[in-house]
C-alpha cells in the first residue's frame, strides 16, 4: 500500500478529512503496536495502547505544532501511553495475554517446519523475558533504535533526553542483553 | 598514540556497530581487534545480540483496529461534535441572518421590539386602574370637578367686565344665561357619562371652555388655547359610555384624507398605525373585547379645526359616534399642516357603527 507524505498526511489531519486520517492509521499501526507489545509483552495491552494512541492523535491533531516530525509526535503519544500502563496497578496485576496461538497467527514466519516454529517462539520468549528485565529507560533505548530502528536524534526527542544520554542509556542495554544471553546466542 | 585498554575499547562498541566513531577511533579499534582476539571475539558476540534484536519478529495490529479506533473516536465525540461541520455553520448562519432581518425590519419600520412591550404593559396598567377604581371614587371624583368647575365661572365673570365697559350690557346677560346653562350641560355631562379618571376632567373642562368660547364670540381672542401637538397627542385615560379606556386625539398625523374609520382587528390596526402614526409608539388593544373608531379630518391648511367628540352612544342596532368641529385659533403649528384626528376605543359589540357630525 502507498501511503502519502507524512506533510501531506498532516494537512489533511487537521483540515479534518477521514480519509487522511484512516491512512494515517494503516501506516503506523504496526509500528506502534509492535512498539507496545516490546514495552508490555502483552498482546490485548499493545492493542489497547494502539487504539487510544490514535484517538489522542485525532483529538490532539489541531494542536500539533509541528515542532517534531509527525512520526517523532506519534512515537511520543505511544511512548507515554506506555509508561503509564507500565506504572499502573492494572498492568502489574494482569495476567499476560500471550498465548502461543495468538503469537501464531500475529507473527508473520514460516509455520511449515512446526519444530524451527517453536525453537524459535521459545528463543524469542526469552529474548523477551530479557527485555523484560532492564530498567525501563534501557528498555526503551533498545526498542525505539534496535526493534524500531529509529535514529538517535529521533529518540532523543521521543525521550526528551540528550544525544549522549540516548547512546550510553542504549551502550548499557545492549551490554546488559549480552551479557544475559551468551549462552543463547 | 594512547595505548587503549580492553574495557575502554568495549565501550566503544556500540558507536562502532552503529557506525558513530570518528575514522582515528575506528581506525584505533579495528586495530585493536588484530591484537587482541578476546576483544574480537566480544565484539562479534555484541553485534550478533544487536543483530537479533534488529531481527525479532514484528507483530501486525489486528486487521479491524481501524473500525475500533474510529468507534472510540464517535463513543468519545460530544454532541455538537457528532454534527456535520459544514451543516452546523450553515444552519447558525441561517438563524444569525434570520436575527439581524428581524431586527432589521423593525428598525426599517420604526418600531422597537423593547418599546411595543412597554406600551403592552402601560396599556394593561391602565386598563387595570380603570377597572380598580370603584364607586365611591368615582363620586369623590364629581364633587372634586363640581368645585372645579368654578374657574370656568371665574373666567366669565372676567369676560362679563369687560363686555359692560364695552356698553354692552344686553348681550352681557344673555351671555352669562348661556354660560350658565353651559355650564349646567358640562356638569350633567360629566354625572351623566360617570367619567372616573381624573384626566378626563381636564379634558371636561376644555370641553366647557371651548363651548364657553364659541357662545361668546367677542372674546375668542382672550380664551386662547394653545394647542401643540405633543401635548394633544399624548394618549388619555378615558372611560366612555360603552367602557372602553384607550383615547387619543392630536392635531398632526400622516393621514391627509378626510374619512372616518372602524377597526375591528389587530392586522388593520397596525396598518393604519404604520401609514398614519408610524413615529409613535402603536398602543395595545384588546380586539377581542374593542374596537377602534377614528375620525381624521384631513388636511387643515385654512382655518384648521379640530374634533369634539360630543358622545359615543350606544341604541339597539347601532352605535353612534358624534363629534363635532371647532376652529382651532392662535395655535402654533411652526409652518406645518395640520392634519388633526382622534382615535377612540369602543367596546366591542356586533352592531355597526354609525359616525354623526353635528
Amino acid at each position: 500500500m502507498v501511503f502519502e507524505q507524512d506533510s501531506d498526511l498532516l494537512k489533511g489531519l487537521k483540515a479534518g478529512k477521514q480519509h487522511y486520517f484512516n491512512q494515517l492509521v494503516f501506516k503506523y499501526k504496526d509500528k506502534i503496536y509492535n512498539t507496545a507489545y516490546r514495552y508490555l509483552a502483552d498482546y490485548q495491552e499493545a492493542q489497547d495502547i494502539t487504539q487510544e494512541c490514535f484517538v489522542s492523535v485525532h483529538k490532539n491533531i489541531r494542536k500539533f505544532r509541528e515542532e517534531s516530525s509527525l512520526s517523532t509526535w506519534i512515537f511520543t503519544i505511544t511512548v507515554n501511553l506506555c509508561k503509564n500502563k507500565l506504572k499502573s496497578a492494572e498492568h502489574r496485576n494482569h495476567e499476560k495475554t500471550l498465548s502461543i496461538i495468538e503469537k501464531a497467527l500475529d507473527v508473520k514466519d514460516d509455520r511449515g517446519n512446526p519444530a524451527a516454529f517453536v525453537e524459535k517462539k521459545e528463543f524469542e520468549t526469552r529474548i523477551q523475558a530479557e527485555l523484560e528485565r532492564l530498567p525501563v529507560d534501557m528498555k526503551e533505548a533498545v526498542i525505539l533504535r534496535d526493534i524500531e530502528q529509529l535514529s538517535y536524534e529521533e529518540i532523543s526527542k521521543i525521550l526528551n533526553i540528550d544525544l549522549g544520554t540516548v547512546k550510553s542509556r542504549l551502550h548499557r542495554a545492549r551490554l546488559q542483553l549480552h551479557d544475559a544471553l551468551k549462552g543463547v546466542i | 598514540m594512547i595505548k587503549k585498554t580492553c574495557t575502554d575499547i568495549r565501550e566503544k562498541f556500540s558507536d562502532y556497530i552503529d557506525e558513530l566513531l570518528p575514522e582515528q577511533e575506528m581506525a584505533d579499534l579495528e586495530m585493536h581487534m588484530k591484537k587482541c582476539p578476546a576483544c574480537k571475539k566480544d565484539l562479534e558476540s555484541f553485534n550478533k545480540t544487536v543483530q537479533v534484536l534488529k531481527n525479532l519478529p514484528r507483530y501486525t495490529a489486528h486487521p479491524n483496529i481501524i473500525v475500533r479506533i474510529n468507534n472510540r473516536i464517535e463513543k468519545n465525540k460530544r454532541w455538537w461534535q457528532r454534527f456535520n461541520p459544514k451543516v452546523l455553520k450553515g444552519t447558525f448562519g441561517v438563524i444569525t441572518a434570520v436575527i439581524l432581518c428581524v431586527f432589521g425590519l423593525q428598525l426599517y419600520n420604526g418600531t422597537n421590539v423593547v418599546d411595543i412591550l412597554r406600551v403592552k404593559e402601560a396599556a394593561k396598567t391602565s386598563q387595570e386602574n380603570g377597572a380598580a377604581k370603584n364607586e365611591k371614587t368615582l363620586k369623590s371624583e364629581v364633587q372634586q370637578k363640581k368645585r372645579k368647575s368654578a374657574a370656568p365661572k371665574a373666567q366669565t365673570a372676567t369676560t362679563e367686565r369687560k363686555a359692560i365697559t364695552a356698553g354692552t350690557a344686553e348681550t352681557e346677560r344673555e351671555e352669562k344665561r348661556k354660560t350658565e346653562t353651559e355650564e349646567k350641560k358640562a356638569e350633567d355631562k360629566i354625572t351623566v357619562n360617570k367619567v372616573q379618571i381624573a384626566g378626563e376632567f381636564t379634558v371636561g373642562k376644555t370641553d366647557a371652555a371651548e363651548q364657553l368660547r364659541q357662545t361668546s364670540q367677542p372674546l375668542e381672542k382672550e380664551l386662547k388655547l394653545e394647542y401643540t401637538a405633543k401635548a394633544s397627542s399624548s394618549p388619555v385615560d378615558r372611560l366612555s359610555p360603552l367602557e372602553s379606556a384607550y383615547e387619543q386625539k392630536g392635531l398632526y398625523c400622516k393621514n391627509s384624507v378626510v374619512e372616518n374609520i372602524v377597526i375591528k382587528d389587530e392586522k388593520s390596526f397596525e396598518k393604519l398605525w404604520a401609514k398614519c402614526f408610524s413615529e409613535m409608539a402603536k398602543p395595545f388593544i384588546d380586539f377581542k373585547n374593542e374596537i377602534i373608531v377614528v375620525i381624521f379630518l384631513g388636511e387643515q391648511a385654512e382655518s384648521p379645526k379640530d374634533i369634539i367628540l360630543q358622545g359615543i352612544i350606544s341604541e339597539k342596532d347601532k352605535i353612534k359616534v358624534k363629534y363635532s368641529l371647532k376652529s382651532i385659533l392662535n395655535t402654533d403649528t411652526s409652518g406645518k399642516i395640520l392634519s388633526p384626528y382622534y382615535i377612540k376605543a369602543v367596546k366591542k359589540l356586533s352592531i355597526p357603527v354609525e359616525f354623526i357630525k353635528e
